[in-house]
């Protein structure tokens, strides 16, 4: 991603990055309630792995971000006691995902104003490539 | 898609060249400085509207595909501000190589 417009476009990738973020935050918020029975597959929350991009002889200011890899949260989940709940065992236990809402709160906080960060950086390196632009000899 | 930006630049170039052949003749007699220097500036000029055009298509196809949901708005915004300031580049730097070749008629009249 070598274009003059370089103020633009990294940013660009991490608004890109601040998207995924926020859809991996609103999957493990949507299936947090997903109860199985125990010893089933259970839903594993999804973490964004964030990290700076590499260009072959890209040194200097200004690399863009990039998602390096989604990592999973743990395989077996939380048992909680409801018999009542269909899913649950002979013993009355059920399996919910290990996913803590109070987190996933604060990182979408974080992810969002993150998003505006980015999208404002950008705002404002067109503003700037604007004024260099409206030089008129 | 492909094929068609390599068709574009060229008619482009062919246009910019006549056009700036035009410009010569019109306001002097042509000579031989003129005539190379009048061909690398719509070389100049016509590689300016290949990746104008270039930047506008990609801008266009992705404000499509973010419309249609395959592509994120994200990369449709950048494309399109990118696409702009492409223009307006173009736009700036032509005007100021007309700018140097009047001033330069305008010195030999």
């Amino acid at each position: 991603m070598s274009s003059i417009w370089s103020g633009i476009d990294i940013p660009g990738t991490g608004v890109e990055v601040d998207q995924t973020w926020i859809d991996s935050i609103g999957g493990n918020v949507a299936n947090m309630n997903d109860a199985v029975t125990p010893g089933q597959p259970v839903y594993q929350a999804q973490y964004v792995e964030a990290g700076e991009q590499v260009e072959p002889g890209g040194a200097g200011a200004g690399m863009g971000v990039q998602v390096n890899d989604v990592t999973v949260g743990p395989a077996s989940g939380q048992l909680e006691y409801d018999p009542t709940n269909p899913v649950a065992n002979a013993q009355g236990d059920v399996e919910y995902p290990v996913v803590d809402l109070g987190t996933e709160m604060t990182d979408l906080v974080q992810a969002q104003t993150s998003y505006q960060a980015n999208a404002e950086v950008m705002s404002h390196a067109s503003d700037a490539y604007q004024a260099i632009l409206d030089i008129k000899a | 898609m492909i094929p068609a930006i390599p068709s574009i630049p060229s008619v482009g170039a062919s246009e910019s060249l006549g056009a700036a052949q035009a410009t010569t003749s019109s306001s002097a007699a042509g000579t031989a400085t003129d005539a190379a220097s009048s061909s690398s500036f719509a070389n100049m000029l016509g590689q300016a509207i290949d990746s104008l055009n270039g930047a506008t298509n990609n801008a266009t196809n992705l404000g499509l595909e973010a419309a249609a949901g395959n592509a994120s708005v994200a990369d449709a915004t950048v494309a399109s501000t990118e696409a702009d300031l492409d223009t307006q580049l173009a736009s700036a730097l032509t005007d100021k190589a007309v700018t140097a070749l009047n001033t330069i008629m305008n010195m030999q009249a």
